[in-house]
């Protein structure tokens, strides 16, 4: 047999070679073809569970800062005897974002909410929607702290310092007061260079590496092991702690009596000096979860 | 060995033919992805903004970086998750620790006050996925069917060509070359068309008519003048001349001499089997007398095969 073109079906073959190209390229394309490039949503910016009242469409919604505390403040609720009477379902809802604090607070859309009582105050919640405080934890004091040297509380001072602050104007240890007290010394922006970070973990690594010579913060005992105790000094004490408030829209006293036991039970469980010293108002109600201190 | 590689080099052609289209494809659909997936990728990021701790000059903010860090490798395992090719590596400067790497690209979010800068890298598709095993099974049935087929032709060829051989003792008219052939003889003479024509119509009529007597005195039969036009027509259908007819009942003598000059040569090698197709001549003194005839003696068609009628 031999190779001769002529022989070969003169209209079959380009054909059959065409439609293989195209089967081909076909082929190529469908094999790496993907059909979905949609990405779904990545932050996670609340939590929920379903209590025993499964037919009870009510929520109860819980706004909180912190995020790890979020998770754990959502297994107490959802053990919560009353929550689990009148409520269907418990959502934690945690955000840094002033403006969501804002929105919860601000229109009574959370329940239950753990903020500052500036932000509070600000938006006249307490009157607006009747949010009623449950717990406080203990008032604090503002500190300037340095590496080196006491801090002193004087314009010649400070003058020309390199100053670690919170960027968020809600802080009242990291913002509000140190802001404040400048103001009050004549100290401007343009005489003392401030450098902003986002947390009081972070500002104590910039103090710690140097590259600030001062931090306004809170000052807690395990900060021993990196500064010294006679290097901070005081700039206000008093400072109220954060507040838990509840909206207490009817006087529902058994639900404002167990979220008590659970912020308490809260308390009890946490690893963190400020969170576990909670306080409870009123004290009307009989807890026996903790004897704790009571306001 | 020539013509083995002959189909060899056609296989290897058409495979790379089908695997450059088959590159082609894969190609275009590899570019579609990745720009879905950009498109992807920067819609997430922006509708994710407002909740990303990102610096911002104007408002004095520092970014987080962990929660960035960890956002673009929670963006990176669902883009892994959807086969994509694309990976988002920084956003605003802020870079993972163990950066995907590969073809660096950039792609900018334009907020009211900050322009985004997002790194993104593509990886190109492992050289192994390039190859398929489509182009060489296409390839392979398109050769084996062509070598299939290329057979077949060369079989019906050879068959067609052992049926065309003419038979030992039989006389071939041609119409397609207008000649005559004498068994496996490869003498095969050519006549201008009068002559064929006429002796084609000849032989014809004779076999139709077993007791024809055809003589020189009489006018030819108009049967015999007939068939001998219908030869010509054919002729004409087959694209010999062009030219009007001839009149076959003229110059008889004229027309027989030239029939029997060219049996002469096609009889060459056969003189004994010649006498059945050849018209005989007249013998002797008054050779035009009224007794001589030229019709043919032989009647068996089977020795006569007309090709092209």
């Amino acid at each position: 047999m031999s190779f001769n073109k002529a022989k070969i079906y003169r209209g079959i073959l380009p054909s059959l070679i065409g439609i293989s190209l195209i089967l081909s390229w076909y082929i190529g394309k469908n094999d790496t073809e993907i059909n979905n490039y949609q990405i779904s949503n990545l932050i996670s910016e609340s939590a929920v569970c379903e209590t025993h009242s499964i037919k009870n469409s009510d929520t109860f919604v819980a706004f909180i800062t912190d995020q790890a505390m979020a998770n754990k403040l959502l297994s107490a609720l959802c053990k919560n005897k009353v929550i689990n009477r009148q409520y269907g379902k418990v959502e934690v809802h945690w955000s840094h974002n002033e403006q969501n604090i804002i929105q919860y607070v601000g229109k009574g859309i959370a329940d239950l909410a753990l903020v500052k009582e500036n932000v509070m105050l600000a938006f006249a919640a307490q009157v607006t929607h009747g949010y009623q405080v449950v717990a406080k934890y203990q008032d604090y004091s503002t500190y300037l702290i340095s590496l080196k040297e006491k801090p002193q509380l004087n314009k010649q001072y400070l003058w020309g310092k390199k100053l670690g602050l919170l960027d968020y104007p809600s802080s009242r240890s990291g913002h509000i007061v140190p802001k404040g007290m400048l103001h009050e010394l004549g100290i401007l922006d343009e005489n003392i260079e401030i450098i902003y970070v986002n947390s009081h973990e972070a500002l104590r690594d910039l103090l710690a590496s140097g590259k600030v010579d001062i931090i306004s913060s809170f000052w807690k005992s395990q900060d021993e092991e990196r500064f010294s105790a006679n290097y901070i000094t005081p700039i206000k004490s008093k400072i109220s702690g954060s507040k838990w408030y509840l909206k207490m829209a009817t006087a529902n006293t058994d639900l404002l009596c167990d979220i008590q036991k659970s912020l308490l039970s809260l308390a009890t469980q946490t690893q963190s000096e400020y969170y576990s010293q909670l306080l409870i108002s009123p004290s009307y109600c009989a807890l026996n979860t903790r004897p704790g201190p009571k306001l | 060995m020539k013509s083995n590689l002959g189909w060899a080099g056609f296989f290897i052609v058409l495979w790379l033919c089908f695997q450059l289209a088959f590159g082609a494809g894969q190609g275009l659909q590899t570019t579609i992805n990745s720009d879905g997936f950009i498109a992807s990728i920067e819609k997430r990021v922006a509708l994710d903004l407002p909740r990303l701790r990102l610096a911002n000059m104007r408002f004095k903010t520092v970014a987080d970086n962990a929660s960035v860090q960890k956002y673009i490798l929670q963006l990176n395992v669902a883009l892994t998750s959807l086969s994509s090719s694309v990976y988002l590596n920084s956003i605003q400067g802020i870079a993972i620790t163990d950066p995907v790497k590969g073809e660096n690209l950039s792609r900018s979010l334009y907020t009211t006050d900050q322009q985004i800068e997002l790194k993104l890298t593509q990886i190109p598709p492992p050289l192994l996925n390039r190859l398929n095993l489509y182009a060489p099974f296409m390839a392979l049935l398109i050769v084996l069917l062509s070598y299939v087929r290329a057979n077949k032709v060369k079989t019906l060829t050879t068959v067609k060509t052992e049926a065309l051989a003419p038979q030992p003792g039989k006389l071939v008219i041609n119409m397609r070359d207008k000649s005559i052939q004498y068994g496996a003889d490869n003498t095969v003479i050519a006549l201008p068309n009068k002559p064929f024509c006429f002796y084609a119509a000849l032989l014809d009529y004779c076999l139709q008519n077993d007791t024809a007597c055809l003589r020189h005195n009489n006018d030819v039969p108009e049967e015999l003048l007939q068939i001998a036009n219908k030869y010509f027509y054919r002729l004409i259908e087959l694209g010999h001349t062009k030219r009007k007819r001839p009149d076959f009942g003229a110059n008889l003598d004229k027309t027989l001499s030239e029939i029997r000059s060219v049996l002469d040569e096609v009889f060459q090698h056969h003189v004994q089997a010649k006498e059945l197709f050849y018209p005989p001549k007249a013998q002797g003194e008054g050779s035009r007398s009224k007794m001589h005839n030229y019709a043919l003696a032989n009647n068996d068609p089977l020795r006569i095969e007309f090709i092209g009628r």
